[in-house]
Parts: C-alpha cells; structure tokens; sequence
C-alpha cells in the first residue's frame, strides 16, 4: 500500500462540478476487474462497499486521462473547466 | 467577436512554437492554454534538445529557464540489490551548443509561451478550447473556421492549429486521429525532490550546472516492461515511473506504489535520501511508431507534437517544437495565397514527411508490436545481466575456465526471448530507455 499521499504536495483549484462522470454507475456492480480503482495514480476511484458504487473524487484528479482509455464505455473524462483543476509550480 | 489569422490550441512546445513563427511573420495570432498559465499543466522527465530548440531560438541557453546541461547519461539494469550500469560521460556535453538540458516545464513552457507573446501573439490562459467551429456548407461540414471556448464564447480564425497535447480532444472530434487505446499509450507519475545542489552534484559526479540522467529497467515496474528515470534539475530530482497502460491494467499494479518501492530501493535511496517532495504528477504519453494512421491537416486546420502521436523514443517536446514550426511555415505561405484549404495545406504534410523524426517514427512501428509480444523481455535482460556481473565480479577460488564455463551455462539456462541485439535496442529505444 502506499506509504504517503503523494496529493499533499499538489496544489488542486476544484472547480464546482465534476469533470468526470460515469455514464451508467449501476454497472460498476458487475464490473469484474474493477480496473479503475487500482490505476488512477491519484486515487480518485473508491470503490463504496455499502452503496455499492464507485465514489468519484474528481477534485484528487491529476488530469492524465487514462481512466477513459482504460473504461471507455463507462467512464467520461474531460479537462476541468479553464483555470481550474491541478496546477503544477515551482 | 474576434478574427484571428490563426488560433493556436495549446501552449505547450509544439504551439507555442507555431506562434512564434506565425506572429513573428505578421500573422494575427491567439495561442490558447487551458492552464493559470503555460506549463501549469505539464509534465516531463524530462530533457530539452538544443539543437531543435536552437532552431526556434538560437543560443536560447542564455535566456531559457533550464536547469542542467546533461553530460552524463546512464542506463541500470537494476536488479533487487544490484544494478549492471551502463553509462556515458561527455564533458563536450557542458559547453555551447550544448546536447541536452534537464528542465522543468511549467518554468519552460511559460517562457517559451512568452517568446511568442514577444513576438505578437495574443495569449489567453485558464481557457479551453471545446469544439471546432466549421464553415456551413449545404452538404456536410465545411472547413475549420474557428473553437468555441468553455464560456461559449467564439473564436474565429483562417486556420486552426492544434497542439492541445496527448488527450487531443478536438483532433479525435475531428477525425484526424483514432481514439487512444491502452495498448497505444504509457502511464507515468513523476515526483519531484527537493534537494541542495551541493549534494546532486556529488552524488551524480557534476560539478556545477552539469547534469546527470539515470534510466532505470528492471526492477521499478517488476515483470513487466516499464522504465523509471531520475533526471537532475538545479536544485531538485525529478523521478519518474511509467509503463504501457494495457500492462499496468493487466497486471493491476499501481503506479504511486511502484514508485514508493523504487525509491526505498538500496541503489535508489542513496541517490535521493533527504529529498523533499515539492510535485507528484501523472501523465499519458503515446508510445512511438503509431504516426501511420494519423492525419495532420485538413480545410483550415493542422495538428502538431503529441496530438497527432509525434513521439519517437524519449523524444517528444523536441519534434513538436520543429513541427510547430512546419505549421507555422505552411500557415504563412497559405495566408500569402489567402488559401487555407487543405490542398494548400497539404504542404504541412510534406514538410513533415521529409524530417527525420516521421522516419523514425514510422520505421518504429514494428518495434512496439514486437516489445508487447515479449512484454517481460527486459526483466529477464535485467535479472540476466546482474546474475552474470555478479558472477564476473565475485572473487572466488577458481581457474578461469570454470569461471567462464559457469558465465556460459547461465547464459544457456535463460530463455530470452530475445530475437537479435538489434531487435532488443529497437525496443528499449522505443519505450524511451535509450
């Protein structure tokens, strides 16, 4: 497991509405591999044993995309809203 | 609502670049971030080229926000608690025109961004173009004329030239480009450190303003291909992990626990111990050798850099800066006709077609299929390569022949799947370890 939140250090502006969206979440349920929680590299997939559904963390979101490439038919990723979203500074 | 000559998507190298060269040939330009501000939004290991750069801004060194000039590069077979090390020093390296330089891109993309500014663009930031706007025509769609932005708001133009990076959302919806699949595309986090410059220098060998990058196989993504990297930056190390998406899928490893595992590593830690985390990043790239299929023009639009796949190995800001600059040519020729139809664009093409860099790319094709039919092959390189250094460098009691008779049955032992050297150079130069 990881041993820190990498996130700590990243400045995030969230923008007020999710810019990430799925687009049945009924069928998370019978999803076998699940592939969504183990790949976002910020964790923004968690997996909500009781409501058994996927709780989407948008504002953790780093933006790579690769949750739509890997989930195509279900998951929708669009880039934040101008301004908003993760900003990287040194 | 405004006319421009061009609207450039993306304010990264590849658009940055185009308007430059546009506004610097009197074009009226708009160049487009969806960032606070250029950079704000990438990542990279990563490395500039100069000589690339140097064509967009000669002896750009002594202005550009760099970090370190690279005169060392290696790359480690590193295996759990040894690593063979293959290396280059080229002190040449450390003086103009310089080879390569360690950098970071939110310092870099502004200041290539406001190169352009200088020379007369318009820029606007924390904007993201939506949708293209074409040309109404009784049958179908016309040319590109246009984006419309977040806000609705509508920006017109003669040409469009798209660099809005690897997702590429308006060139898919345009249809220059397929939609990205696993297997075509890399997942990397990158973790910036921290660190005085005294003690980069001594741990890496530099002496001041020398850089060092490290390629790591092997070990940092376990049985799968994959690549870690740690490039020197003045006062900080960038780390980077990645590996083809369709493998981390796969394989269901995580990338944020590989990297936590590659840094505890004996060899690593030593290398990065006392380091502060000051960015944690994640990003796509596409994996080279798939420019075939993509189309690059069309009625009043371009594609330039990763939009339209133009990545060769490690190479990527590099050829979108030259492409941007294509675009930009062709946009000025095109608007001396006052022709921006894709038979005059078309040029754009052809100049693409002539660079090295296309070549490469689409001589590269086979590699990356041959890399996914034997996806552990650098494990198994790695872990060889170590076993056999630490029998070549272990001192024991016994005659030479037995040595090399042992070194040769480890050899025989292992089944690599490996066809020829040259097949396994074209891989590792691929996946961007060379």
């Amino acid at each position: 497991m990881l041993d820190k939140d990498y996130l700590a250090v990243v400045e995030i502006v969230p923008s007020g509405e999710s810019h990430i969206c799925l687009a049945d979440s009924g069928r998370c349920r019978s999803c076998e591999t699940k592939i969504c929680l183990r790949l976002c590299p910020s964790g923004v997939f968690v997996w909500d044993e009781l409501a058994e559904k996927a709780e989407v963390s948008w504002w953790r979101c780093l933006e790579c995309g690769a949750c739509q490439i890997a989930c195509p038919s279900n998951i929708e990723f669009r880039y934040p809203r101008g301004g908003f979203g993760v900003s990287n500074r040194f | 609502m405004t006319h421009y000559d061009a609207v450039v998507v993306g304010a990264g190298p590849a658009g940055s670049t185009a308007a430059f060269f546009m506004a610097s040939s009197g074009l009226k330009v708009v160049l487009l971030e969806r960032g606070d501000y250029p950079g704000s939004k990438n990542m990279f290991g990563g490395t500039i080229y100069a000589e690339p750069l140097a064509e967009v801004v000669p002896e750009f060194w002594l202005e550009a926000p760099l970090e370190r000039a690279v005169v060392r590069d290696g790359v480690w077979l590193l295996d759990r608690d040894s690593a063979v090390e293959i290396g280059f020093s080229g002190l040449r390296f450390a003086k103009a025109p310089f080879n390569k330089f360690t950098a970071l891109r939110p310092r870099f993309d502004r200041w290539l961004a406001e190169k352009a500014v200088a020379a007369g663009a318009a820029l606007e930031t924390a904007t993201v173009a939506r949708e293209l706007l074409y040309e109404r025509k009784v049958l179908g769609r016309g040319a590109v004329c246009g984006v419309a932005l977040d806000g609705g708001e509508k920006i017109t133009a003669e040409v469009v030239v798209l660099a809005e990076g690897v997702q590429a959302s308006l060139t898919r919806k345009a249809g220059l480009t397929e939609p990205l699949s696993a297997d075509r595309v890399g997942l990397w986090v990158r973790e910036v450190l921290s660190l005085p410059a005294e003690k980069i220098e001594d741990r890496f060998l530099l002496e001041k303003e020398e850089g060092a990058v490290l390629a790591m196989v092997g070990y940092p993504t376990g049985q799968s291909i994959g690549l870690a990297g740690i490039f020197t930056n003045r006062d900080s190390l960038s780390i980077l992990l990645g590996m083809p998406l369709h493998l981390l899928m796969e394989n269901r490893v995580s990338l944020p626990e590989l990297l936590s595992s590659f840094k505890k590593h004996p060899l690593v830690r030593r290398l990065i111990a006392g380091g502060e985390s000051m960015g944690y990043a994640a990003h796509l790239t596409t994996r080279g050798g798939v420019a075939a299929r993509q189309k690059f023009y069309s009625d009043g639009v371009m594609v330039a850099g990763e939009a339209a796949l133009m990545v060769s190995g490690r190479r990527g800001s590099d050829l979108a800066m030259l492409a941007g600059k294509l675009a930009a040519e062709t946009a000025v020729q095109a608007r001396a006709r006052g022709d921006f139809s894709s038979r005059m664009l078309k040029n754009y093409k052809r100049k693409l077609e002539a660079t090295f860099f296309m070549q490469n790319i689409r001589s590269a094709a086979g590699s990356v299929n041959y890399y996914d039919r034997y996806g552990d092959a650098d494990y198994l390189m790695s872990t060889l390569a170590n076993e056999l250094a630490y029998k070549f460098f272990q001192v024991e009691k016994e005659t030479d022949e037995e040595k090399t008779a042992k070194m040769t049955s480890l050899l025989l032992n292992k089944q690599l799947p490996v066809k020829s050297v040259r097949d396994l150079l074209a891989g590792l130069r691929d996946w961007g370890v060379l």
